[in-house]
């Protein structure tokens, strides 16, 4: 670590990481796709896991989703983040395919309304040392347009049952 | 129903334990040293019958090569170094089983040991396979509590499961413990106790988490025909399974995300052991958090789908109930040696020398290890089962 304690890690990705954080720094989600059966890949993988091409290339995606599941973080192991506990992470089921997801926390977010089920969209948040990283924030637009199928049990509805964080 | 080829070819003879401590004060070779020479002794053997050694680890203990030397081992016949926690215990005394078995050894050692609060800490080892590190430091993520709080949340929201039903693991499993002097936590626990412990991450509070324990296990298997002449009623490694799917290990693609090995394994488990759920007298469920024992109750058939809360709160996991569980505490109440002091807790209950907390003419015991939605699970009996 070249960043001293007090300071947040900053992204510091392999290669085949490194489109997804490049992007993200331009403030652009963008997703490694399957050039040949168009099949989104996250998290960045050397092959297709539906077809097993290698020929897989970074694209932009909506940043639209909802949330898959999500903790907050009371006891913290990462250096920078002490001053921040309690903090929510969670993973995003994002709209353009089922079983879709990113990891990020969550910006502008009331604690209370933390829930599985939320319809959330891509904010950016500045990262010292680096630039911008993706946070979500719940939808200004309420329920995400759901381009995929509805097979994933999260995404049933508005209605869903809120969970208060404890 | 096929029996594997090993089943009740091996038996486990001797057992030994180190101290369990949040301190040892000695390496993690002398704690190995340490447990080995003890279950042979209580094996009735001597080191120098001992051909064949086993463990594993997560970059955290001794290697076996290292231990035979400070044992003074003459030629051994078998050795091995496994990579893991939760996905190889109990397991790997099905290794063992069939080493034995196929005459690759006679006299086989399997021990796991380690400092695990002084030494390399458990709970905050970065998280993930390969890739997955490169997205969790910067958002605050490390450690598997963290990562497992992350499936947990899910599990609850999913199955219906509250913080009260995680609480109820908590406290039967501390009752166990107050009756056992191995135990690291022996005050009782209430449900109150539980909710004003520190929370971790949601929805995993301090006593939802297993502990770190700096300590050692070990137990010595050899060919069941042999292991009838020795001191102790011998246990027979009657079928072991190990395997999982994505689930919960690959929360970035998986369908299934609070998905544990449990849902991936209870199959070929049932199959291989030719038994049921009602066959088996005791559980040590591998207990690294409360939800885990609830999702390993309904996995393996103990108890229905959405009902593992009110199994546990109706005292089931008592030494009287359906299923008693975790007799000894646990790795949430008695230590964490990464799952192998369950085992030897089932091998003491199989002998009926578990004392105060005996479980009534044991004959079957369950023992399983989580690493996410990959793990193990061996049944274990004694000879006249």
């Amino acid at each position: 670590m070249t960043s001293p304690a007090s300071q947040k890690p900053i992204p510091q990705p392999s290669d085949l990481a490194a489109p997804y954080w490049e992007a993200a720094r331009q403030g652009r989600l963008k997703i490694q796709r399957c050039r040949d059966c168009r099949f989104w890949v996250h998290f960045p993988d050397v092959r297709c896991p539906r077809c097993g091409s290698e020929h897989l290339a970074f694209e932009a995606v909506s940043g639209q989703g909802r949330i898959s599941t999500f903790t907050f973080v009371h006891r913290t192991f990462v250096a920078g983040f002490e001053g921040d506990v309690p903090y929510p992470v969670a993973w995003i089921d994002l709209v353009e395919q089922p079983g879709l997801r990113v990891f990020a926390d969550l910006a502008d977010t009331p604690a209370e309304t933390v829930a599985i089920g939320l319809p959330v969209e891509v904010v950016f948040s500045e990262r010292a040392g680096w630039g911008t990283i993706p946070s979500f924030r719940p939808a200004a637009s309420g329920v995400a347009t759901d381009h995929s199928s509805n097979d994933e049990p999260s995404n049933d509805g508005p209605s869903k049952d809120r969970e208060v964080p404890s | 129903m096929s029996p594997q080829p090993f089943a009740d070819q091996a038996a486990v003879v001797g057992v030994g334990w180190t101290p369990f401590s949040r301190d040892s004060g000695v390496t993690v070779g002398q704690l190995a040293d340490q447990c080995v020479r003890e279950a042979v002794a209580d094996a009735g053997l001597r080191i120098d019958q001992v051909d064949g050694l086993m463990s594993y680890a997560m970059g955290d203990s001794v290697p076996v090569l290292g231990l035979a030397r400070s044992l003074g081992l003459g030629r051994l016949r078998w050795h091995q170094d496994f990579w893991g926690g939760g996905t190889q215990t109990a397991s790997i005394l099905g290794d063992a089983a069939m080493v034995i078995a196929e005459g690759l050894a006679d006299v086989v050692v399997v021990f796991r040991a380690l400092n695990g609060r002084t030494g390399k800490r458990m709970g905050q080892t970065a998280v993930g396979h390969a890739e997955d590190a490169h997205f969790y430091g910067q958002y605050g993520l490390a450690g598997p509590v963290q990562l497992y709080a992350l499936a947990a949340q899910r599990y609850l929201h999913d199955h219906g499961v509250t913080e009260e039903d995680l609480a109820a693991v908590a406290v039967e499993l501390r009752a166990h413990a107050v009756a056992n002097p191995r135990a690291l936590l022996r005050t009782p626990l209430t449900v109150e106790d539980h909710h004003a412990s520190p929370m971790v991450a949601t929805p995993l509070r301090r006593f939802d988490c297993c502990q770190e324990t700096d300590g050692g296990c070990a137990v010595v298997l050899t060919r069941a025909d042999r292991a009838r002449s020795l001191p102790h009623p011998p246990v027979l490694v009657r079928a072991a399974v190990r395997g999982g799917g994505p689930g919960c290990s690959a929360l970035d693609r998986s369908v299934d995300i609070d998905g544990i090995f449990s849902r991936y394994i209870a199959d070929d488990l049932w199959r291989s052991s030719g038994m049921r759920p009602g066959d088996v007298d005791l559980a040590l469920f591998y207990d690294a958090y409360t939800w885990v024992v609830l999702a390993q109750l309904e996995d393996l058939g103990f108890c229905p789908h959405g009902e593992a809360g009110d199994f546990v709160r109706d005292g089931n996991l008592r030494l009287d109930g359906a299923i008693p569980t975790n007799t000894n505490g646990g790795l949430l109440s008695e230590a964490y040696v990464h799952g192998f002091n369950n085992v030897a807790e089932a091998i003491v209950q199989l002998r009926h020398q578990a004392g105060d907390r005996q479980v009534a003419d044991a004959s079957v015991a369950l023992c399983t290890g989580f690493g996410g939605s990959f793990g193990t699970a061996a049944i274990l009996a004694r000879d006249d089962a």
